[in-house]
């Protein structure tokens, strides 16, 4: 029987962009914990030395790393690429965005990351629709080959809405009751944890809140990912 | 195309007369120049070691090293001989060149004789400028200041820059610019070109495994030293058509 197979899928997912306080750390945990909950452990780096939050949300899950030195910056440059099939997810300071669009460009790392079988994918935060288009534009021109995937957090951008469509890929954010998070953090638990009955968030109706909003953004890392594995199926003539 | 002679050297030792070499004979392999070259640091040699099958080891203050470059320049397939010249013998080797006849060859545009002149961070460095000045009027004369260690220069004032430049025709001035420390250890290590390096392979030709981020390094840093050479008209110089003896 003839039958088409999908392509494996190793992503580096690196949640960027150039301004503080956008939402990177918590697309990064969300892809984080879209992977473990899909039964995958991905290699993690919180490139914020200083504030690493990504680890501490993750119970130290992902490595810290400091881009302003060259073992920093071997630390995670060769950590994306080294072999396995774990998917790679980045949250990065905004105060190492250029220094690090200008490595990736000066390694030619998304050429080597393609060589080597990786999608590289970039979720592009900001605050105006204005400066996402042209972040966006600027990434696409630098960082190739590479998917840059526009964020509405609407924890962030309120208003965008429709305008968002503009962008090819985007990957939509709903807003999360403060107090979900709040208690989430208080208790040390991660985001799908929360969702557990025994172990998770106490309020039924929190848990709820929670499990719709995880559902929403993991359809649509899954979207993602099946939109990259079927881009590049293989035919098997069996 | 001519032979072009290429002296690289300074009269004070850790300048980067060899960091300049080996910057250098990459360049002319990426611009299709096939070069060879020649260390005269004897018995050991510094160069060998980095491109040991392009690089003979000769003593330049013997007559049989001088005839192992020299001699050989007709005959040679190939079209460009680098010559890292040992730290303070800058002077006596344009002597020796001078005296042997390959001086009066240039200037017959036989050969294309190029210098390059690598300088300390010190004023005193001035003083070799005025030094090699009588044999290079028929040379194509440039100063080199090698920044790959971050050396910082003496910031020469007009008049003082003058009373020394003045004395040579100088065809232009050559940054070697600073690269990462790690990666510039890294590839002292590897003991290959920094070609090789990028390429990641082995003195075998083997699958090395040098880190990416590094190997990026020395990638964009080999990408300057070509700009720069390519800034001066460097292979272009060597290309020129050689001029038709009478």
């Amino acid at each position: 029987m003839r039958h088409v197979v999908m392509s494996g899928w190793t992503p580096i997912f690196i949640a960027c962009g150039p301004l503080a306080n956008a939402g990177k750390t918590l697309s990064a945990r969300l892809f984080l914990e879209f992977c473990r909950a899909s039964g995958r452990s991905p290699l993690a780096f919180d490139v914020n030395p200083h504030d690493a939050e990504l680890a501490a949300a993750t119970s130290g899950a992902a490595h810290i790393v400091n881009l302003s030195t060259t073992a920093g910056q071997m630390r995670l440059f060769e950590g994306m690429l080294q072999a396995g099939p774990e998917a790679r997810v980045v949250d990065l300071w905004h105060g190492s965005y250029e220094p690090f669009l200008d490595l990736m460009e000066q390694m030619e790392f998304a050429s080597e990351a393609a060589l080597r079988d990786f999608r590289l994918v970039l979720l592009l935060h900001g605050r105006s629709l204005e400066d996402l288009d042209i972040q966006a534009e600027q990434l696409r021109a630098r960082i190739n080959p590479a998917e840059t995937i526009v964020v509405l957090n609407e924890h962030i951008c309120e208003s965008a809405g429709p305008s968002f469509a503009r962008f090819e890929h985007s990957l939509s954010i709903p807003v999360l009751a403060p107090s979900i998070l709040q208690q989430l953090a208080r208790m040390r638990l991660g985001l799908v944890e929360g969702i557990d009955a025994e172990r998770g968030l106490p309020s039924m109706v929190a848990r709820s809140c929670l499990r719709d909003w995880l559902t929403q953004i993991f359809a649509q890392f899954h979207c993602i990912e099946l939109r990259h594995r079927l881009g590049a199926t293989t035919f098997n003539p069996g | 195309m001519k032979h072009t002679v290429i002296l690289v050297g300074a009269d004070k030792g850790g300048v980067g007369k060899t960091t300049t070499c080996r910057g250098l004979l990459d360049y002319l392999i990426d611009r299709n120049i096939l070069p060879r070259a020649f260390d005269t640091e004897t018995p050991r040699g510094t160069l060998q070691r980095f491109h040991p099958d392009i690089t003979e080891i000769v003593d330049l203050s013997l007559t049989a090293g001088q005839m192992r470059i020299i001699d050989t320049l007709s005959r040679t397939d190939v079209k460009a001989s680098v010559v890292d010249v040992r730290a303070g013998q800058m002077g006596r080797t344009l002597a020796a060149l001078r005296d042997m006849g390959f001086l009066e060859a240039v200037a017959e545009k036989r050969f294309n004789f190029i210098v390059l002149h690598v300088l300390g961070p010190s004023i005193a460095s001035l003083d070799e400028i005025a030094e090699t000045a009588p044999f290079t009027s028929d040379a194509q004369y440039f100063l080199v200041k090698n920044k790959v260690n971050d050396t910082t220069f003496f910031d020469w004032s007009p008049s003082t820059s003058k009373a020394y430049f003045g004395k040579v025709k100088c065809a232009g001035e050559i940054t070697i610019p600073k690269l990462n420390e790690m990666a510039y250890e890294q590839v002292e290590l590897a003991g290959t070109s920094f070609s090789t390096f990028i390429a990641d392979k082995s003195r075998d030709g083997e699958e090395a495994g040098h880190s990416f981020v590094l190997r990026g390094y020395v990638r964009s840093w080999l990408r300057s030293v070509c700009a720069e050479f390519d800034r001066v008209h460097f292979a272009d110089i060597m290309t020129a058509r050689p001029a038709k003896r009478a």
